[in-house]
C-alpha cells in the first residue's frame, strides 16, 4: 500500500503521484521525510487532503507543519478542520503556544473552541463536533432539503439531521435518507423520529460509547439539560475511544505503560522500569518478611519444592477473576446497582470450587512427588496436608481479591484496571507464603 | 416492565409497547423471559420487528428463535434481515435446517456466498445493501436511482461506482451528488476511495476503516476486483470490541466468556487452564529438588526465590503482550522488535539486578543471623536476576513464534509454556550459581 515518493519529480509530476495516495497513508509517511520534502509536499497538496492528513499526525508534527504554512493557508487549514479535531490540536499544545493558533481563527470558531475546551476529558461533550445542521420544525421537506444541500459545508455532518422547535430544543431526528425519500407534501415533524438516542453534556464518554454501540448509530447528539443541541458525537470518534480503552486495559494487564511499536529499547526500558522496580521492592519486602520463617525453612526443606506452585496457582486464579471483573466493569455488564452482587456471588462460587479442585490435585501431586523423590525428614503425608491447606486458602483469597479490588476501586472513582499491578501480586504472595510457612511452623516446630 | 405487561396488560397495550421499543432494548428484555412469555411475544410481534429482534440478539439465541418457526415464516424473517446478519444466524442452525431454509430463500446465493467465507475473513462480515451507479450515468439519473433504492439499502451516504465489468472504481458522497447540477456525468464527480479484499483478514479491514476514518469500506473480490459488498462502521465497532475482549481474555488465561451460564459450568470451563498450569509446575519442583543440599545449608536463598521468579515472569509478560499485539495487528518488523525487546531486557535486567544487589546486601547485613556471607549472597541474587531478565524476553518471543509456525494459537498456549521455561531456567541459574559459589560451605 505504501509507495515511496520520488522527490526528483517536477512539481506537476509529483502532484499526479500524490493524487491517488490517501491522506492516512501520507500521514504515515510524512514524519520520516526530510524537512524540504515535507515543505514541498504540503505545498502541492489540496487543502482537503492536507487537513485529512493533518488530523492523523501527532501533536509535534502538527505544530511543525502548521508553522511551515503561510498565514492565509494557516487560516484555511484551521477552517477546514472539524471542530473536534481542532479542539484536540489546540488542547494538546502547551498553553503558551495556543494563542499562535487562536489568532488565526474567526471569532465564532474561537468562541466555540473555548467552550469545547471547558469540558472534562472524560465527558462525551469533550469529543463532540459542532459542525452540523439543525432544521427548524416548520420547514417544508423542500426547504429542508434545499437548506442541507446549499448551506452544508465540507466537514458538516449531515447523514443525520436534528429538528428543533421554536425554543431551539431538539424534538426529533431524521436521516438524510428519509428526507430525500419523503414526498414534497409531507411535513418535517410527520416524518421525523421522536425517540432518538442522545447524551447530555454531563454524561461520560463511556455512556456515549454504549449508546452508539447498542443502537448502531453513526452519530448521537449532545444536549444540555434544556434539550438544546450542543453538538454531535460521531461513530468514528467513538471508534478511536474504544481502541484507546481496549489498549489501555490490555497494557495495564501486561504491566506495559504506553507501548508504541516504534519506540526504541531505551524508551521501552524507561517506561517499563517503574513497574518492575515496584515489583522488586515489594518482593524484597516479602523476603525480609519471610526471613522470620528461616528456622522452619532450614528444618523442613521440602517446603521450598512447592512454593512456586502455590504462588503460581494463586496468581493464576486471581488473574482470571480480575480480568472478568475488569471486562464487566468496562463493558458495564453489571448495571452499577444490581449486578455486582450477582457477579460477586458467582465469582465466589467459581473461586471456591476451583480452589478446592486444584488444592486436592496439588496435594496428590505433592504426595506422589515426595514418595518418589523423598526430601527432608518429614513425612510425605504431612507436607501434602500443608500444601492442601496453603493452596486452597491462598487461591480462594486471591480469587476474592480479583473480584473485590477492582469493584472497590471503581466505587472510589478510580480506574479498576489499576488492580492488575504488582501491588496485588505482592499482597497475594505474602498471604500465600504466610499461610504456607505459618502452617508448617505450627505443625513441625 | 415487559414482564408486567405480559402478565397484566392487554394485547393492545403490548402491541403499542412492542412497536415503539428499539430492537436492542427488546432483545435485552426478551432473553430473560420464560418460554411461555416468548411464545406470546412471537404471536404479537410483526415480522419486521421479529427480523430486527433476531438481528440484535446473540447469534446462538437467534438461531433458537428462528427454529421455533415454520419454514415459510423463517423465510419471511430472514429475507427482511441484512444478509450478513442473516448469514450469521443461519450458520448457527443445524445443517439440515440450514439446507432446508436456503433452498427456499429467494436470494440464497448471496447468503450461501457469505457462509462460505471463513469467520476471520473480511467477506464474512460484509453486506451488499448499497447503491451502485455507473460512471456514464447522468447525476440526475443517479440521484433517481438513489432515491428509488434508499429504502432497501443500509446507507445512501456513500454511493459506489463500478464500471461495466462491475469493477470498483470509486465513490460519490451523497452530499456531492445532491449538489451536482445536471447535465453532468457521475465520472466527473467520482472520488478515489480505499478498499479491502474479501479474503483479507477481518481485523485488518477493521483497522483500515479506523485509519481512513470512513463509514463504509467497499469489499472487492481478490482476483476480479469486482465490488462484492461493504463493511460498515457499526459492524467494525462490534468486531473490534469482540477482538479486543478476546485478546484481553487470552492474556488472562480465560476461556471465551459465556455470560449466562451458572457458576459451576463457568468454573469447570476455567478449570482446564488451571489444571494444565498445575501440571506445568512439576518440572519446577523437580529442578528445585536437585538443589536440596545447597538449599538446606543456605536457607536464605529460598527467601529471595519469589523475587527472581516474579521479576522474570513480569518481564516475560511484557514482551509476550507486545509480541502478541504484533501478531494480532499484522505489523511488520517482528525481528527488529525482538532485538529491541531483548535489549530492553538487558537494560532493565542490569538496573533491577543492581538495585536488588544493593538491597539484598543491606538486608542481609542487618540480619546478621541469616548469613555470614552477605556480599556473596547479594552477588548471587543480583547476577541471577540480570541473567534471567535477559533470557525472559527471548523465551517470550521464541515460544509464541514457534507455536504460530506449528499452527497453534500463540495467544492461548504461550503463557504456561513461557512460565514453565522461565521458572525452570531461573531456578537453574539461581541455585546453580549458588552451588558454584557456596558449594564449598
Amino acid at each position: 500500500m505504501l509507495k515511496k515518493i520520488n522527490f526528483k519529480h517536477t512539481d506537476d509530476q509529483l502532484k499526479k503521484v500524490l493524487r491517488p495516495i490517501f491522506a492516512y497513508d501520507l500521514a504515515v509517511m510524512y514524519p520520516n521525510l526530510e524537512i524540504e520534502e515535507q515543505t514541498r509536499l504540503i505545498h502541492l497538496m489540496g487543502l482537503e487532503k492536507l487537513s485529512d492528513m493533518f488530523v492523523e499526525l501527532d501533536i509535534e508534527e502538527q505544530y511543525k507543519l502548521f508553522n511551515i504554512l503561510e498565514a492565509p493557508r494557516k487560516k484555511s487549514l484551521l477552517k477546514s478542520l472539524e471542530s473536534d479535531d481542532l479542539k484536540e490540536f489546540v488542547e494538546d499544545l502547551e498553553p503558551e503556544k495556543r494563542p499562535d493558533i487562536i489568532q488565526f481563527l474567526p471569532r465564532i470558531k474561537a468562541k466555540s473552541l473555548e467552550l469545547l475546551l471547558t469540558y472534562d476529558e472524560d465527558l462525551a461533550a469533550s469529543i463532540m463536533t459542532t459542525d452540523l445542521i439543525s432544521l427548524d420544525h416548520e420547514l417544508s421537506i423542500k426547504e429542508a432539503t434545499l437548506k442541507v444541500v446549499t448551506t452544508s459545508k465540507e466537514n458538516d455532518y449531515i447523514d443525520t439531521l436534528f429538528i428543533t422547535d421554536d425554543d431551539k430544543r431538539v424534538i426529533g431526528s431524521i436521516d438524510l435518507k428519509q428526507l430525500i425519500m419523503a414526498r414534497p407534501g409531507q411535513s418535517l415533524s410527520s416524518i421525523m423520529r421522536e425517540d432518538f438516542h442522545f447524551v447530555y453534556e454531563d454524561q461520560t464518554i463511556e455512556e456515549a460509547i454504549e449508546t452508539v454501540m447498542d443502537y448502531d448509530k453513526n452519530a448521537i447528539p449532545v444536549l444540555d439539560h434544556e434539550d438544546r443541541l450542543l453538538g454531535i458525537v460521531t461513530a468514528d470518534d467513538i471508534f478511536d475511544e474504544i481502541i484507546e480503552d481496549a489498549e489501555e486495559d490490555y497494557q495495564k494487564m501486561a504491566l506495559l505503560s504506553d507501548y508504541e511499536v516504534d519506540s526504541s529499547a531505551f524508551e521501552r526500558s524507561k517506561q517499563r522500569l517503574p513497574w518492575l522496580l515496584i515489583a522488586v521492592v515489594l518482593n524484597l519486602l516479602i523476603a525480609s518478611f519471610l526471613s522470620i520463617f528461616e528456622a522452619t525453612l532450614a528444618e523442613v526443606t521440602a517446603l521450598v519444592l512447592f512454593q512456586p506452585l502455590i504462588l503460581g496457582m494463586a496468581g493464576n486464579i486471581g488473574t482470571q477473576s480480575l480480568a472478568v471483573t475488569i471486562l464487566g466493569l468496562h463493558l458495564d455488564a453489571f448495571n452499577r446497582e444490581i449486578m455486582p452482587k450477582r457477579h460477586i456471588l458467582k465469582e465466589t462460587w467459581i473461586g471456591l470450587l476451583n480452589s478446592i479442585i486444584i488444592a486436592l490435585s496439588s496435594a496428590l501431586f505433592a504426595y506422589g512427588f515426595l514418595s518418589i523423590i523423598p526430601t527432608g525428614r518429614q513425612s510425605a503425608e504431612s507436607i501434602s496436608w500443608i500444601v492442601l491447606i496453603a493452596v486452597f486458602s491462598s487461591m480462594f483469597i486471591s480469587a476474592l481479591m480479583g473480584v473485590f479490588v477492582p469493584i472497590l476501586l471503581d466505587r472510589a472513582k478510580q480506574d479498576p484496571s489499576a488492580a492488575s499491578g504488582p501491588i496485588m501480586t505482592t499482597i497475594n504472595d505474602v498471604v500465600a507464603l504466610v499461610i504456607y510457612f505459618g502452617v508448617a511452623t505450627l505443625v513441625f516446630l | 416492565m415487559l414482564k408486567e405487561m405480559l402478565d397484566h396488560g392487554t394485547i393492545e397495550e403490548l402491541k403499542v409497547f412492542l412497536s415503539d421499543i428499539h430492537a436492542h432494548d427488546l432483545a435485552e428484555l426478551f432473553i430473560n423471559l420464560s418460554d411461555e412469555d416468548k411464545e406470546k411475544i412471537y404471536e404479537i410481534l410483526d415480522v419486521e420487528k421479529l427480523a430486527e429482534l433476531v438481528s440484535y440478539i446473540d447469534t446462538e439465541d437467534a438461531a433458537d428463535i428462528l427454529s421455533e418457526f415454520e419454514l415459510d415464516e423463517q423465510k419471511e424473517i430472514v429475507e427482511l434481515m441484512e444478509p450478513d446478519d442473516a448469514a450469521d444466524v443461519i450458520m448457527e442452525l443445524d445443517l439440515e435446517e440450514q439446507e432446508e431454509l436456503l433452498s427456499v430463500l429467494d436470494d440464497a446465493e448471496d447468503i450461501r456466498q457469505l457462509i462460505e467465507y471463513e469467520e476471520d475473513e473480511t467477506g464474512s462480515a460484509m453486506t451488499n445493501l448499497m447503491v451502485v451507479v455507473h460512471p456514464d450515468m447522468d447525476v440526475k439519473k443517479a440521484t433517481k436511482k438513489v432515491i428509488k433504492e434508499a429504502n432497501d439499502v443500509e446507507t445512501i451516504n456513500t454511493i459506489f461506482v463500478v464500471d461495466q465489468d462491475e469493477k470498483f472504481i470509486g465513490v460519490v458522497p451523497l452530499k456531492k451528488l445532491l449538489k451536482a447540477k445536471t447535465p453532468l456525468e457521475v465520472s466527473e464527480i467520482i472520488e478515489d476511495y480505499p478498499h479491502v479484499y474479501d479474503t483479507d483478514p477481518l481485523t485488518q479491514s477493521v483497522q483500515a476503516i479506523r485509519n481512513y476514518g470512513i463509514y463504509e469500506m467497499p469489499v472487492l473480490h481478490h482476483e476480479t476486483q469486482k465490488l462484492l459488498g461493504m463493511i460498515t462502521l457499526d459492524d467494525a465497532l462490534d468486531i473490534y470490541q469482540e477482538e479486543a475482549q478476546e485478546d484481553f481474555e487470552k492474556l488472562a488465561g480465560l476461556p471465551e466468556t459465556m455470560p449466562d451460564s451458572g457458576p459451576v459450568r463457568t468454573a469447570l470451563h476455567r478449570l482446564p487452564w488451571l489444571l494444565s498450569l498445575l501440571l506445568f509446575s512439576v518440572p519446577i519442583s523437580i529442578v528445585t529438588s536437585m538443589f536440596e543440599e545447597v538449599l538446606a545449608t543456605v536457607a536464605i536463598l529460598i527467601v529471595f526465590q519469589p523475587l527472581i521468579l516474579d521479576s522474570a515472569g513480569n518481564v516475560a509478560t511484557q514482551t509476550l503482550a507486545v509480541t502478541l499485539k504484533m501478531f494480532a495487528s499484522h505489523e511488520q518488523g517482528l525481528f527488529r522488535n525482538s532485538i529491541r525487546e531483548i535489549m530492553t531486557g538487558m537494560i532493565n535486567g542490569f538496573a533491577i539486578g543492581f538495585i536488588a544487589f544493593t538491597m539484598t546486601l543491606v538486608f542481609s547485613m542487618i540480619n546478621t543471623s541469616l548469613t555470614s556471607q552477605p556480599l556473596l549472597i547479594a552477588f548471587i541474587v543480583g547476577l541471577s536476576l540480570w541473567l534471567t531478565m535477559m533470557i525472559a524476553p527471548l523465551t517470550a518471543i521464541l515460544i509464541p513464534v514457534t507455536l504460530r509456525t506449528l499452527k497453534f494459537d500463540p495467544a492461548v498456549a504461550s503463557g504456561p509454556f513461557i512460565t514453565t521455561v522461565i521458572d525452570v531456567t531461573a531456578l537453574l541459574i539461581y541455585f546453580g550459581l549458588a552451588t558454584l559459589m557456596l558449594g564449598g560451605i
